[in-house]
């Protein structure tokens, strides 16, 4: 039947072709243009010491955003605990170093991370509570335990071993780069090759048929939280001890920027959609878009514009091509 | 019959236990704290939830039509701004209309970004959140600006009626006249359907980005109407004012029973939703209670009512499912299907 | 029945239209005419273009070739709101209405009686709407919400809307599907009175038994274009198919004889008060049984039962004398039992992945090694199934929300059958998918009962049970209530039961 109109079909095919290729690639067109502005407007962008700087600025976004990932495609929609966990993680982290040692405060403060995490998720996953106020809650009762704690002052990293891990680099890289670089290996493999990534896709696309299909659903969406509980504590404790000092309000805000580096990468806010390219290019394109406009000397106080109207851009663009493509 | 009877009013009842909840709240902080129920602190309740108030009820009308609006805050900073920084040189009046005016384009634009571009309300809303914050910064350079009378000289903190502020009664009004709306009017009926079922609405004719488009107006006006009157009764603004409440705003709504996804919920219980976690602040900060443990408090209280809510809906979905009404009994004959 | 007599002058007359999408041609100067007082069928496969022409006569689609009159006068339809000014009006299968507003302001949707200042008169609203029902002889309290309806309540209240704004041209597209047998009279005694006052009546659907039994005259479309436009006294329901897909309809329903192996699915006393009670059976190797019954009386809930989806009160499920756990679909799978549900869209596909994504669903964890999919495994195991079951467009990675229903319909079955089941649990998997894909679906069906596979098909169809099935169940009221061989299965005979006529004559 198609042979029939077989004659006009390569033309055709071939813009459309096009217009998936940039709704495909789009985000990685736009890192590079927006790089090769950077390069074009200062001679200090392509150097070594500035990409550092662009990683280290949205380094902890990083671990935060790949989490929030797993859990946007899982069908979620957000993870407001993170101010609270990244705070308590830190904090859990710097005040039992001293008393049980640094490897063990790790340990503890990345399992009570998962620890809220499982509870997100299971008031999600298993009780079908609204996952943004659930996990809004969550976020400010850890917030209230932390300030508790803490008081409002900050806790102060004493051991030498936390030293270390602050200040640590490998070959000039300083130590958290390598570490969400492996992170964000693990988390392709696991979004991407693996069953449970498969789940998770399959759960936020289409909750109801993944149970038809046999699917663990309720684990896969408490999962998702988990891991999202994880990274936020991973990246709480590699904060504070870099600043050598924690305290409740360090997490503030790393929910909406995970969010939006997610958002801009081009993943579905609905579910079902997206990848770790994808959320890695969104944080990079927020921190070299940062970084252009100190370079090009845009005030600190309209950044905000500048930002605001690339996150609406970026994603308006993405509809349009979208709406082209399936015409 | 009767037993029908019966379950339609736990039904009813089951949909009003916001008000429960609030009444159990003032109750319990009354006997906890004594002064709580004192006219002054009730009227400090009403007072200092106004701000988040006023962004709620816009709020609520947003997430009746299925959107959200994240950009409540910044336009709160940016509107008070606007008007401290006119007040000078336009004089009062003016200076507190333009004021509002800015929150309305806040919120025209949030409308035009999510109506004529598609784009999902959440990252439209998220993109002019961080956008006009960018604004109010430029606008104020960054610090806190004030003006030299508190209420620009205009008669702000004199009771208005009995004890109630011009805030607290704008809060009030507003909720009355935006419940009509919502319930008598031919508007309001046609916006909560635009939520319940785009899809219907559209056939039956009517235009649903153009009630999209006023919810977000709307939400953005009484922004506006927030900021100019927190800005009034401070005499200062600040660029970071609004940054921590988009957060409380939308759960104070959907404490209210409104749901995310659009097409329910009440004005009135939104103000319900406001008005308990304005009160347990206003009682905890009586009785000297420390922030953090407020937050704590109000954490679980939303908690509660937020897992209570999704368990009520879980016995219903995941239990005994209830079956469809058409029953073979009431079939007199007929052909099942064809042949 | 005369056409001549029962109808008026055309009220709608479509001349040549024609509509292209990207490279398609999805309708090819059609013409079509719907008089005053006549019912005027539509009948043709998916993507014969009926919905297309549809769509073009309210007013979604511009047609891009073709005219369009109502009353002998051209008209334009720049959109919904303009077809619907001139009279159109449409009655679409999905009964999308607003959930949490009452049945009258559903009815008035959009034109609400108002007083000067805006303000709905509430009283008003309810007495014209009761007022509508009445006329439509509805038995509907305008004042429930509408979420708490039944699909053909629904459907009432969509009719009522759609002749709330007093139309000339009703379009009901696929109005049965979701209805019991009771509604359906229910709705065919409405579209008559319709007729009677004149209204002309577009009426679209896959049932061909239902077009005899109310058209006056059947359009048929085939490909995009006009197969032919006959009275319905000239035609039989032969007729009617040959028109459509060129074939007869003994070979819609392909059955093979299979003899019968041991007995592989046992039900014994499974219940869920007051959903079903006390449902035994069992089904053989090889045996395909047919579950008959209205709809709403239980057989979807005694089905997700068996599969684990809902949690029974009580009763033993076995695959080969193995129990199936409750509430455990992942443990009933690997029992070997499979299960096509009614909601394909929502329940049977993950609609935004891929043909492939979709059709190993259900067996991930064989194709991985220490929880890592082996890709070219997928692909070759993907590919297996697609060839085996006829997918077209045989493209692994197309989205499975770009295929046809019966295309979607086959990778439903696909996933079930990539964990090899011993037992398939068929729901109403026919429904809303074309004649030719019909048969396809059946003839797989056919295939697997012949490699030793035990089935249960549950459908609303009786032409589909009674044609397929070697044993019938009756379901009514949530029990058993009769059981059929294939010999003596008569309409009349399921009919009975189901509608618990039977039982009545018994007491």
């Amino acid at each position: 039947m198609t042979l029939s109109v077989a004659s006009h079909v390569p033309i055709r095919a071939r813009a459309g072709a096009a217009v998936v290729l940039l709704a495909r690639y789009g985000i990685y067109v736009g890192l590079v243009l927006l790089c090769v502005c950077g390069a074009l407007l200062s001679s200090a962008f392509l150097t070594s010491t500035n990409f550092l700087n662009i990683g280290l600025s949205v380094g902890y976004v990083g671990f935060v955003a790949i989490g929030m990932a797993f859990v946007v495609i899982g069908g979620s929609l957000i993870d407001l605990s993170i101010p609270g966990v990244i705070a308590g993680a830190g904090i859990i982290a710097l005040a039992t170093e001293p008393s049980i040692g640094a490897l063990p405060a790790i340990v503890l403060a990345i399992a009570v991370g998962c620890f809220v995490g499982l509870l997100n998720g299971a008031a999600v996953g298993y009780l079908g509570a609204n996952p943004v106020l659930v996990t809004y809650s969550a976020q400010i009762i850890i917030l209230g335990i932390a300030q508790a704690v803490a008081g409002a002052g900050f806790i102060y990293a004493h051991g030498a071993a936390f030293n270390w891990l602050g200040n640590a680099t490998i070959a000039g890289v300083p130590l958290v780069l390598p570490i969400l670089a492996a992170c964000l290996l693990g988390a392709y493999v696991a979004l991407s090759r693996s069953t449970f990534g498969r789940q998770v896709f399959a759960t936020g696309g289409g909750y109801q048929a993944s149970r038809v299909a046999g699917l663990p659903v309720r684990r896969v969406v408490m999962t998702t939280f988990v891991i999202s509980g994880a990274l936020a504590a991973v990246a709480g404790v590699l904060m504070s001890t870099a600043l050598g000092s924690a305290q409740q309000e360090i997490g503030i805000g790393y929910e909406f920027n995970a969010i939006t580096a997610v958002a801009i990468g081009g993943t579905s806010l609905f579910g079902g959609e997206g990848s770790i390219g994808r959320v890695l290019a969104g944080v990079l394109l927020v921190g070299v878009l940062n970084n252009v406009m100190i370079l090009a000397g845009v005030s600190i106080d309209s950044q905000g514009i500048v930002k605001g109207a690339i996150i609406v851009g970026a994603v308006a663009l993405d509809v349009v091509l979208r709406r082209v493509r399936t015409r | 019959m009767s037993e029908q009877r019966i379950t339609g009013l736990a039904a009813r009842l089951y949909g009003a236990r916001i008000y429960g909840v609030l009444i159990l709240t003032l109750v319990v902080a009354g006997i906890l704290v004594p002064s709580f129920s004192q006219s002054l602190n009730l009227e400090n309740t009403f007072v200092q939830a106004s701000p988040n108030g006023l962004m709620a009820l816009g709020e609520t009308l947003v997430i009746f039509t299925g959107c959200i609006d994240l950009s409540v805050g910044s336009t709160l900073a940016l509107s008070g701004l606007v008007a401290i920084t006119l007040q000078g040189s336009l004089g009062p009046w003016p200076a507190v209309f333009v004021g509002i005016l800015s929150g309305t384009a806040v919120g025209a634009l949030n409308g035009l970004i999510v109506t004529r571009l598609g784009v999902n309300a959440f990252i439209a809303t998220l993109g002019t959140m961080i956008g006009v914050s960018g604004v109010a910064f430029t606008v104020s350079g960054g610090q806190p600006l004030s003006a030299p009378n508190i209420g620009f000289g205009l008669p702000i903190n004199n009771g208005l009626i009995w004890w109630l502020t011009p805030p607290a009664v704008a809060f009030v009004a507003l909720c009355i006249v935006l419940h009509v709306v919502i319930t008598r009017m031919r508007v309001g009926r046609n916006l909560m359907s635009v939520g319940g079922s785009r899809e219907a609405s559209r056939r039956a004719g009517l235009r649903p980005n153009a009630y999209v488009f006023g919810a977000f107006v709307a939400s953005g006006t009484c922004s506006g109407l927030a900021g100019v009157m927190l800005a009034l009764g401070l005499a200062t603004g600040s660029p970071i004012i609004g940054a921590q409440s988009v957060l409380p705003v939308v759960a104070s709504v959907v404490l209210g029973g409104a749901s995310l996804l659009g097409g329910s919920g009440s004005v009135v219980k939104t103000m319900a939703g406001v008005l308990i976690i304005g009160s347990l602040s206003t009682a905890m900060d009586i009785a000297n209670v420390a922030s953090w443990d407020q937050d704590i408090v109000i954490g679980a209280v939303l908690l509660l009512v937020v897992l209570g809510g999704s368990l009520g809906q879980g016995a219903k979905r995941s239990g005994l499912r209830v079956p469809r009404p058409t029953t073979p009994t009431s079939a007199t004959g007929g052909a099942q299907g064809t042949a | 029945m005369s056409t001549a007599a029962a109808s008026g002058p055309p009220v709608l007359r479509m001349r040549a239209i024609s509509k292209r999408f990207v490279g398609v041609h999805a309708l090819t100067e059609v013409s079509f005419e719907a008089r005053a007082g006549e019912i005027h069928a539509i009948v043709g496969e998916n993507g014969a273009g009926k919905s297309t022409l549809m769509k073009i006569l309210s007013g979604v689609h511009q047609p891009d070739g073709g005219e369009i009159e109502i009353d002998g006068r051209p008209v334009h339809f720049s959109g919904p709101n303009a077809s619907q000014e001139l009279g159109v009006a449409m009655v679409y299968q999905d009964f999308d209405l607003v959930p949490e507003l009452s049945v009258a302001e559903n009815i008035f949707l959009g034109c609400q009686p108002v007083s000067r200042l805006g303000f709905v008169r509430r009283a008003e609203l309810r007495k014209q709407a009761q007022a509508l029902l009445d006329e439509l002889a509805a038995d509907l309290d305008p004042s429930l919400t509408v979420k708490n309806l039944s699909a053909g309540q629904r459907q009432l209240v969509q009719i009522a809307q759609a002749c709330a704004r007093q139309p000339r041209i009703v379009v009901f597209d696929e109005p049965t599907s979701a209805l019991t047998g009771h509604e359906a009279d229910n709705l065919f005694k409405i579209i008559r009175r319709l007729k009677g006052r004149g209204v002309a009546v577009v009426y679209i659907s896959h049932r061909l038994a239902e077009v005899m039994a109310i058209a006056d005259r059947v359009t048929a479309l085939r490909d995009g274009c006009l197969v032919a436009t006959r009275d319905i006294a000239e035609v039989s329901q032969d007729d009617m198919v040959h028109l459509i897909v060129g074939r007869t309809i003994t070979e819609l329903f392909p059955k093979s004889e299979v003899v019968f192996g041991e007995p592989v699915l046992n039900v014994q006393g499974l219940s869920r008060p007051p959903v079903f009670d006390d449902i035994s059976f069992s089904v053989r190797a090889g045996e395909i049984v047919g579950m008959a019954g209205l709809v709403g009386a239980g057989r979807t809930e005694i089905a997700r039962a068996i599969f684990g989806l809902d949690k029974r009160a009580g009763g033993v499920v076995t695959v080969n004398g193995a129990a199936v756990p409750s509430g455990h679909v992942d443990a009933a799978i690997r029992a070997g039992l499979g299960f096509v549900p009614e909601e394909r869209k929502t329940d049977g596909l993950v609609l935004d992945e891929t043909v492939s994504q979709n059709l190993v669903l259900s067996s991930l964890k064989a194709l991985a090694k220490l929880g890592i999919i082996n890709r070219g495994r997928e692909r070759s195991f993907a590919q297996g199934l697609v060839e085996r079951l006829d997918v077209r467009p045989p493209q692994l990675n197309r989205q499975v929300m770009t295929l046809s229903g019966g295309n979607q319909q086959k990778v439903v079955l696909g996933k079930c059958l990539a964990s090899s089941p011993k037992v398939l649990i068929l729901d109403e998997p026919t429904a809303g998918i074309d004649v030719a894909s019909k048969a396809e679906i059946h003839r797989l069906i056919g295939a697997l009962a012949e490699t030793g596979v035990a089935v249960l098909l549950i459908s609303s169809e009786l032409t589909e049970v009674i044609a397929a099935s070697d044993r019938i169940l009756v379901v009514a009221g949530g029990r058993i209530v009769d059981e059929v061989a294939r010999a003596d299965a008569t309409e009349q005979r399921i009919i009975r039961g189901a509608t618990g006529a039977g039982e009545l004559a018994k007491a």
